[in-house]
């Protein structure tokens, strides 16, 4: 299972998949996508091992979880 | 014509950040007179944030956030920043004394906005700091750097407490 996890006002939505079921995978990728079109980045969370966080754009190198953060303006 | 751009522009800004502010959990709504900054949620969307945070932050950030409420992030170049607990210029530079404003373009838990800061920060800085506004916080000259964090807290603590109206103070006995 992977879980994609969208920052929004409910603090975040959180869209789990198995990414073995093509259906699955193909509502997250177009999910994955259509928030990057919009501007949005996606960063891989890594909590164990001390590896760090990382930027993702490629759906197929998703790990275990993503956060994904609107786009960014100035406040 | 491009002034009038650049107004709407600001006006957005503007109007967003005051969005932010008012979906928060402002900090330190029940302790202020301690000067306890913690986040306290008092929404379902605040306290699921600050539990995604604290679930992201690495160990020596999360014992920082639960100790004073920010957390420092290094960038790539190794570049420190604090991120503070409020909704709007609360990446600080502490060497520089200035601080920084940007986040998502959503009305979004103060605990999400620095979640994504940290997630910036520390993985693509160049974006955050392309659409960053800037501005001078504090006078690095008159503080040591590990108290900066602190003392941008009480300042922005003291204009931020409700000023008493003259009826609700006691008179003298």
């Amino acid at each position: 299972m992977k879980t994609l996890r969208v920052l929004d006002s409910s603090g975040d939505t959180s869209i789990s998949f198995d990414d073995s079921t093509p259906e699955a995978r193909a509502a997250a990728r177009a999910l994955f996508d259509a928030r990057l079109a919009a501007g949005a980045t996606a960063f891989k969370i890594r909590r164990e091992h001390g590896r760090p966080d990382e930027k993702v754009t490629d759906f197929w190198a998703l790990e275990e979880e993503t956060v994904i953060v609107p786009r960014i303006v100035g406040g | 014509m491009p002034m009038l751009g650049l107004l709407e522009q600001r006006a957005a800004g503007l109007l967003r950040a005051l969005l932010r502010h008012r979906a928060s959990g402002v900090p330190g709504e029940d302790g202020s007179e301690r000067g306890d900054f913690r986040l306290t949620p008092s929404s379902p969307p605040e306290r699921r944030a600050l539990a995604l945070l604290e679930s992201v932050l690495s160990p020596a950030q999360r014992a920082s956030f639960g100790a004073h409420s920010y957390f420092w992030v290094e960038t790539p170049q190794a570049r420190r920043f604090c991120v503070l607990p409020f909704s709007s210029f609360n990446v600080l530079d502490a060497g520089s004394g200035e601080s920084y404003c940007a986040g998502p373009a959503a009305t979004l838990p103060v605990a999400d906005l620095m979640l994504a800061q940290k997630l910036l920060l520390e993985t693509d800085p160049q974006r955050f700091f392309a659409v960053a506004n800037r501005r001078r916080e504090l006078d690095p000259a008159r503080l040591p750097e590990a108290q900066r964090p602190e003392a941008v807290m009480q300042a922005r603590l003291r204009t931020t407490m409700p000023r008493p109206r003259w009826t609700e103070v006691p008179a003298l006995p």
